[in-house]
């Protein structure tokens, strides 16, 4: 059973449509990510799934229960991009409230809200007013609060926002070390080098739509592009392997190197083959690769951001509800 | 109940969260303080006795001369046509607190009285007996009439008559339309042989209710003196303390005594402007509208983005969050009314030995008339997202609600006096709207009958009207409930649409 599964997911905002039929799935104890542009329609996906905010068409179902019920929200652990604790309560006490909003036992809550706040590190401010917090602890506050329940889902939008880079690591470590117990992890970062760090999977989203979906190494591979390097003082066949259709250009950066491009519905081996019958010796061999920000940027380079504000002159609630 | 728990201990927190909430406790207990340093001490019999049996100086009839027929089960009063006079004699203070004095009975002098069907010699209006200074001690000059006080104890034990219109009463509407007026009962028809049929033991009898109906005093001993030729009588009378008597005139001390008493006013009076004008009145007006503001920013607060997500992402359905929320929100003002009416209750009951527990209901009215206002507020913000809105619009249908109250009461006495020619369509309009909008004011009237039942006599209760014509507690709370549960219906319908 997927633990998010939507299949045609739409959301509209009268005229603008936030989200155009995407499909994603998510599967037990992945740290999947979702990226997008402002306004690509992230934050209303999680928003949906929690039931935030209503779909106008499809299917969306979190822990095998349709979106926004209220059994699968309490396997849920929540943190919003750009929330705002309530600041007349203690780090202790906003966790023993919504522990019991999840229906948490006292001794649990007593137990497990200084473990929580112990493992983000500000168990030393718990009974501090969130009003003295910095940006930095309220964000650690928001991850504490969401993990409080050992819910088994946690939905983090933007939990490195304001976090130092220390924190950012530690944030990382801690998505880890909750995937290794078997947590799912339902990330929305715009930090695309953390996400290529934790995630499994990702997806982005483009103005509504899902444009990309797969594995880091699905979406970093530059699929028919290979680094080819031969033994010091041999020189790459370059005429005989463009003769047989393949493109090279040698690579600026690295003396000796060469980009190989393969046609369409071609392998590297004809190229193998010659080297092997020129007795050239072969010394590096590698699939070229870029990062997911190159991957990410690629993607919807010249796509024009998404919307996020009302229409002029139009009433009801804005498009989306993040910054996405 | 863990959630509902949780969502009321949290808006605890935000109702005690800023400077507000302690500068209205604070100003609580100052009002307690106040009502603390007020001191009550009897007066000494002769001096009270006077004021309690001739009545206020403002009063010239005594109160002695009311009757509540039935032996006092009738709430509406008679009167007999031949007034008497009740004067106290050889007044002596006792040891216990109490009061040992001679009452003397006598026909009333110098008053027009009305032709009537009674048996005896029948008075003419406007008879004044005499050009010269009666004289008390000379039976001679009592006014020649019936035997007013053998009539008024056979009208006190016989059933209540039917009720008359007060003949006062239309003049007095006219000029204050709000003001509750007694009705009136008509005197039974009485023979000379049913009063003659009036014993010693039916006098002492009445005598004492009057004493518990208008003195609040127990246990008085009532005994008729002999040698008093009728129709003048006299008894012996003993109170033996009058030590917390609600009709008993006492001296009234303000902040510790560093001002001169205040004599005059009974103790009833005195415990009544404190609970029903000073708290009830005044502090709640205050205590509502303060919190009418601040209570006005929770639900704005918790709809701001980035807050409603966290708590709509919780397992909790939205309609049990807003409710739990409002019902949260009337902390604030239980917490105010429990610290301002508890103090005030306990400083009261502590200076005054009045412990009658009726006050206390001023709490939970206070929680409700407040719970009306705020469900508006709910609306208003749960629609605009803004708190300054909400504190607008609910301080407007507040001061509305004030308003229809008074007109609503206009029409009502137009309905039975005719001050003013209104078209039909008018108390159409009144009597509906009547009908739907809570009833801000009547609770406000039923709080005053709380309080003027446990703080004054029986009978200054019923003399002052506060006993006649009142709205029922069913019909106020019923219609004020129906249009909470409207109001709340309405929020949760927008809050259960709406994206966040």
């Amino acid at each position: 059973m997927a633990v998010i599964e939507t299949r045609e997911l739409r959301k509209s905002y009268g005229r603008i449509e936030a989200l155009k039929g995407v499909s994603i799935r998510v599967e037990p104890g992945q740290i999947y990510g979702l990226l997008g542009q402002n306004g690509a329609g992230k934050t209303t996906l999680i928003k949906i799934l929690l039931g935030i905010v209503r779909k106008t068409e499809g299917d969306a179902s979190l822990l095998g229960h349709a979106a926004g019920d209220p059994y699968a929200r309490k396997r849920v652990g929540y943190l919003p991009e750009d929330h705002a604790f309530p600041v007349y309560h203690t780090g202790y006490s906003l966790m023993d409230f919504y522990g019991q909003l999840y229906g948490m036992a006292r001794d649990d809550r007593r137990r497990m809200i200084p473990e929580m706040l112990e493992l983000v590190g500000i168990a030393g401010r718990m009974h501090s007013k969130i009003r003295t917090y910095s940006k930095g602890m309220k964000q650690r506050l928001g991850i504490a609060q969401s993990l409080l329940h050992a819910p088994d889902l946690i939905i983090l939008d933007e939990p490195t926002d304001g976090v130092d880079p220390l924190g950012r690591r530690e944030i990382r470590e801690l998505m880890g070390r909750l995937k290794e117990k078997g947590h799912t992890l339902f990330l929305n970062s715009h930090l695309l080098g953390e996400v290529e760090l934790v995630c499994d999977r990702v997806a982005i989203l483009q103005q509504g739509t899902l444009v990309r979906e797969g594995t880091i190494a699905d979406l970093t591979r530059q699929a028919g592009r290979y680094d080819v390097g031969l033994a010091d003082g041999q020189a790459f066949p370059a005429d005989a392997a463009v003769k047989l259709g393949f493109a090279v250009a040698p690579l600026p950066d690295r003396p000796g190197r060469f980009e190989v491009t393969l046609p369409a519905g071609q392998t590297i081996d004809p190229v193998l083959r010659l080297v092997a019958e020129q007795g050239l010796s072969l010394r590096h061999l590698v699939e070229k690769k870029q990062s997911l920000e190159d991957a990410f940027l690629a993607t919807v380079e010249g796509a024009e951001p998404g919307v996020d504000r009302r229409p002029k002159g139009r009433r009801g609630a804005r498009p989306v509800g993040g910054d996405d | 109940m863990g959630q509902f728990v949780a969502i009321l201990k949290d808006s605890f927190r935000e109702a005690v969260d800023g400077f507000v909430i302690y500068l209205m406790l604070g100003l609580s207990a100052l009002l307690v303080v106040l009502v603390a340093s007020i001191s009550y001490k009897p007066a000494p019999a002769a001096d009270a006795l006077p004021k309690l049996l001739g009545g206020q100086p403002w009063e010239p009839p005594s109160r002695f001369t009311v009757i509540f027929p039935d032996r006092g089960k009738s709430t509406a009063p008679t009167g007999v046509p031949a007034r008497v006079d009740y004067r106290p004699a050889a007044v002596e203070d006792t040891p216990g607190g109490g009061a040992k004095f001679v009452l003397r009975v006598r026909p009333h002098r110098d008053t027009p009285r009305m032709k009537f069907d009674a048996p005896g010699e029948k008075a003419e209006k406007g008879d004044k007996a005499d050009t010269k200074e009666p004289n008390d001690d000379d039976p001679a000059d009592d006014p020649k009439g019936p035997d007013g006080f053998r009539w008024a104890v056979y009208a006190w034990a016989q059933p209540a008559g039917e009720k008359v219109n007060n003949p006062f009463a239309d003049k007095a509407r006219r000029a204050n339309p709000d003001k509750r007026l007694l009705e009136l009962v008509t005197p039974p028809a009485a023979t000379e042989a049913d009063l003659k049929a009036v014993t010693d033991e039916d006098m002492a009898a009445f005598v004492r209710y009057q004493f518990a109906t208008f003195a609040g005093t127990d246990n008085v001993t009532v005994t008729r003196r002999p040698g008093a030729a009728e129709p003048r009588y006299e008894f012996d009378v003993t109170v033996p303390t009058v030590s917390g008597a609600r009709g008993w005139p006492h001296e009234i001390s303000v902040l510790f005594g560093v001002f001169p008493p205040m004599k005059g006013f009974s103790l009833g009076q005195g415990l009544s402007f404190i609970q029903d004008q000073l708290v009830n009145g005044i502090g709640s007006a205050v205590a509502l509208m303060i919190s009418v503001v601040i209570t006005a920013f929770f639900i704005p607060n918790l709809l701001r983005k980035g807050s409603v997500d966290l708590l709509i992402a919780k397992p909790i359905g939205r309609v049990q969050l807003l409710v739990y929320k409002y019902v949260g929100g009337l902390t604030f003002i239980f917490l105010i009314a429990c610290v301002a009416v508890g103090g005030v209750w306990l400083a009261t009951g502590v200076r005054s030995g009045s412990w009658d527990p009726s006050f206390l209901m001023v709490i939970p009215v206070l929680t409700f008339t407040f719970a009306i206002l705020y469900a508006v507020s709910v609306v208003v913000a749960v629609f605009t997202r803004s708190a300054i809105a909400a504190i607008l619009v609910t301080l407007g249908f507040m001061l509305f609600l004030y308003v229809f109250g008074k007109v609503k009461t206009f029409f009502d006495v137009n309905k039975v006096v005719g001050i003013t020619e209104l078209p039909e369509w008018s108390y159409t309009l009144v009597d509906t709207l009547n009908n739907v909008l809570p009833r801000y004011k009547d609770l406000d009237r039923l709080i005053s009958r709380l309080v003027a039942e446990s703080t004054q006599t029986v009978g200054d209760a019923r003399l002052q009207g506060l006993l006649i014509d009142y709205p029922s507690w069913t019909g106020t709370i019923g219609v004020s409930l129906g249009f909470i549960a409207v109001m709340l219906a309405l929020a949760s319908w927008r809050f259960v649409k709406r994206d966040y």
